[in-house]
């Protein structure tokens, strides 16, 4: 045929320049003090391996731990690792017990043998209609799922696609870092989830669209109605199901585990939490925790109405007092 | 070919589209080289991937 | 199966590879037509049997004209054809439109709104058919064969998106397909790949940017966010059909055939008329030939000619959608024709510097052309009347 010699010698051009550029990014593409807004089983794999973990405490929460609104290096665990303090910042938006566990798996099923594993726990995502009450994270449950018994997964509703294009985009991504990894880079590269929202987020600032929105956001306590649900917990609720299950598999691998009663604006939330039942189910959760093995650092009412930005959510000031305290009570190793 | 649609001097019919366009002259004469066209196809895929959208990997989560 | 899918990759991958390592020459056609009922049948296979069904009416209406040269017989074959293949269009995709029409106009529920799943490409497959019959009955088509009809009817790179072909070019290179030579078929992957960085890059990524269009009133938007949105949406729309027409026009090369180029550089017109010269000009042929040459074209006198206009351009926008924005935005456009054809005839001769050209002039023209159709793209893009209000209102009221 006459275009084959074309064709196959094209195709090889471009294939050894793609696998290049995959070099290139192992080579280049740097460890984060966090995970990206939309980190990708890509970035999820690099991470997790005992290189990065070992001897080192992990924290595995929710976007309190993370660090929400603020830049990376402003959380409380980026403040810890800056000290020299040896921690390595699992949290993403999104978590909640089910997804610490499943992080979890990951962690000890990769080898890995952390120094300890200080997560949060977060009143709200016991909550049924909380969206991360029985859903894992994308990336995490690509990677997971598939060690995860029949008794967490029938728990758990899945949510990667299974269509033809799905299956391919994973099978892809699996071994072609560039576009596994397409996410990470464009955060890396644009500050923002791609190059449109990156200009979109400039264009919002000009135009004072940024503050118009945050103005229209502002929390105020009619947005957080129905947020925590105030039904006594018990163990037939899926985040204390995987709270025990997460203690457990620590306690199996001899690992120090920090329960944090998640720091919680009381004074925003007030017509609604400070009620009996709201510190009922906290003691619960506190006492599940006691009995897993955890110390428990009930932090829920340890901050001032002027530390959070929101509901749950520190300020940089915020995070920085709640980075000394978790010097002061967990051992988190110099 | 029957009337135009509003006869203008000056436009363009459909078949000199390719002729004269210069993107194609261009493209015809370096194109042909299989090592070009390989890192031409790797460019531009490289492009794709890294300005192309993120909505289907986004993670619909509400915190509040 | 959209175009920039690795489902569609894989399958013009295996298709391709098939065709030129597998399948003998004389066998070509029919395997083009095969996979062309793979590719059609992917999203609902029950539809095959719509498309093939009215290939068939066609298909038959056009032998029968073929086979008399009674011109009352043909003029009745040529017309039930039409009918039958324009009123199963009105239904699939116009019977809500007009039952919400009705409903709006009586303010009542009389007729009721059917719920009905649009065939894929209904619009494309149905103007090539009207296309086939009329030029049977005008005897510019004198032989109509099984074989090549099938292929141009199940054509699997223009089955979705166009471009529109036109019998006449396409039937005689189905015979008579030749391999590519390196060059052409450089240039043919080249163009695949680029119309999927097109569509990738400067379509699909232009949908954060274009959120103010879709609904104005979601947040307190500002001017700059109107028009950053209207210009987004005029680089996403040409981008994205332009790359889907690269990529077709790029597989059908592949494939050893050529088809109808679909655009020439548009936003660089210097007056409207250009503009639909070079946009979408498979639709733009098609529109002139067989709906504003048919009413009269510019036979006429100016207000027919403009009549003329104004009908073929609500109706080139009602077949973009089954909504009443399209239908103004294509008034907006046979406005423009309008008033470009009585400028050019009536002003610019009169004017010596409008009649020289030059730079400034050329620029002027440009910017202004490039304007009107922006503003026309907010009337395309808005869901309802309410919302392309208020974004023009937010773009250019204080």
């Amino acid at each position: 045929m006459r275009f084959a010699g074309t064709y196959l010698r094209a195709l090889a051009t471009a294939v050894a320049i793609l696998f290049a550029v995959d070099l290139g990014i192992r080579a280049w593409f740097p460890t984060l003090p966090r995970f990206d807004d939309n980190f990708s089983v890509a970035y999820l794999r690099r991470t997790l391996t005992p290189a990065n973990l070992n001897g080192r405490t992990l924290f595995a929460g929710d976007s309190a731990l993370w660090g929400y609104k603020l830049e990376a290096g402003q959380a409380a665990v980026s403040k810890l690792r800056d000290a020299g303090i040896p921690v390595v910042n699992l949290s993403y938006e999104g978590g909640s017990t089910p997804n610490t566990y499943a992080l979890l798996r990951l962690v000890f099923a990769s080898g890995a043998a952390p120094r300890a594993v200080v997560f949060n726990v977060n009143s709200k995502e016991f909550n049924a209609a909380d969206s991360a009450y029985q859903t894992l994270y994308p990336a995490v449950e690509q990677l997971a799922w598939p060690l995860l018994r029949a008794s967490d997964t029938s728990l758990l509703r899945g949510t990667q696609p299974a269509t033809l294009d799905a299956r391919i985009d994973r099978l892809l991504g699996g071994f072609w870092l560039l576009y596994g990894m397409r996410v990470d880079v464009r955060e890396q590269i644009f500050g923002a989830v791609d190059a449109a929202t990156a200009v979109a987020n400039v264009q919002h600032e000009l135009s004072g669209e940024t503050r118009r929105e945050q103005d229209a956001h502002r929390p105020t306590p009619d947005r957080f109605l129905g947020t925590y649900d105030l039904e006594p917990l018990d163990e037939s609720n899926t985040g204390v199901v995987f709270l025990e299950r997460s203690l457990a598999l620590l306690r199996e691998h001899h690992v120090p585990a920090y329960a944090i009663l998640t720091p919680t604006n009381h004074t925003l939330l007030h017509e609604y939490i400070d009620v009996p039942e709201y510190r009922h189910n906290l003691d619960y959760l506190a006492k599940i925790a006691a009995r897993g093995g955890a110390r428990v650092l009930d932090y829920d009412r340890a901050f001032a109405a002027d530390d959070f930005i929101d509901n749950d959510h520190l300020t940089v000031a915020g995070n920085l007092k709640l980075a000394g305290m978790l010097r002061r009570d967990a051992n988190l190793g110099s | 070919m029957d009337e135009r649609f509003l006869d203008v001097p000056g436009s363009r019919d459909v078949s000199d589209v390719l002729r004269t366009d210069p993107l194609y002259r261009l493209l015809g004469r370096y194109l042909a080289s299989p090592w070009v066209l390989g890192a031409a196809i790797a460019l531009l895929v490289v492009l794709a991937i890294v300005f192309g959208p993120s909505a289907d990997s986004r993670f619909i989560y509400t915190d509040f | 199966m959209i175009f920039n899918t690795w489902t569609f990759g894989i399958f013009a991958s295996v298709t391709l590879s098939i065709y030129w390592l597998v399948i003998p020459q004389r066998w070509k056609p029919q395997y083009v037509v095969v996979t062309g009922c793979i590719f059609y049948a992917w999203a609902v296979p029950a539809y095959l049997l719509l498309i093939l069904a009215l290939g068939l009416v066609t298909f038959g209406s056009g032998r029968a004209m073929l086979r008399t040269h009674d011109r009352r017989a043909r003029k009745r074959w040529a017309f039930a054809g039409i009918a039958l293949i324009t009123l199963t269009l009105g239904f699939f995709k116009y019977s809500k439109f007009f039952a919400l029409t009705v409903d709006q106009i009586t303010r009542s529920h009389i007729v009721p709104v059917p719920q009905i799943v649009v065939p894929l490409a209904i619009s494309f497959f149905t103007f090539e058919f009207v296309h086939v019959l009329v030029d049977v009955y005008l005897g510019k088509i004198v032989e109509l064969d099984a074989l090549d009809f099938a292929v141009f009817t199940m054509f699997f790179p223009t089955l979705v998106a166009g471009p529109i072909k036109r019998y006449q070019s396409f039937a005689p290179q189905v015979r008579a397909i030749e391999t590519p030579s390196g060059d052409d078929f450089a240039l043919n992957i080249y163009r695949v790949v680029l119309g999927v960085a097109k569509k990738t890059i400067l379509a699909d990524s232009m949908s954060v940017l274009t959120a103010p269009l879709s609904d104005p009133t979601a947040f307190p938007y500002g001017r700059l966010d109107y028009w950053v949105a209207m210009l987004a949406y005029t680089v996403k729309i040409y981008f994205d059909f332009s790359g889907y027409s690269d990529i077709a026009i790029g597989v059908a090369g592949l494939l050893g055939v050529r088809i109808p180029e679909n655009f020439d550089r548009p936003y660089w017109a210097e007056n409207i008329s250009t503009f639909w010269r070079r946009w979408h000009m498979s639709l733009s042929t098609w529109i002139r030939d067989y709906i504003f040459i048919p009413l009269g074209g510019s036979r006429g006198n100016p207000v027919s000619t403009a009549l003329n206009l104004f009908v073929a351009m609500a109706l080139a926008g009602l077949w973009h959608g089954a909504a009443w924005t399209f239908v103004v935005w294509g008034l907006w456009h046979g406005a423009g024709l309008a008033v470009h054809r009585a400028w050019s005839l009536a002003v610019v001769p009169k004017v010596a510097f409008l009649r020289s050209g030059g730079a400034a002039i050329h620029a002027v023209s440009v910017v202004s052309t490039f304007a009107f159709v922006v503003l026309g793209w907010v009337l395309f893009a808005a869901s309802s009347f309410a919302s392309a209000a208020g974004v023009l209102r937010g773009a250019l009221l204080p």
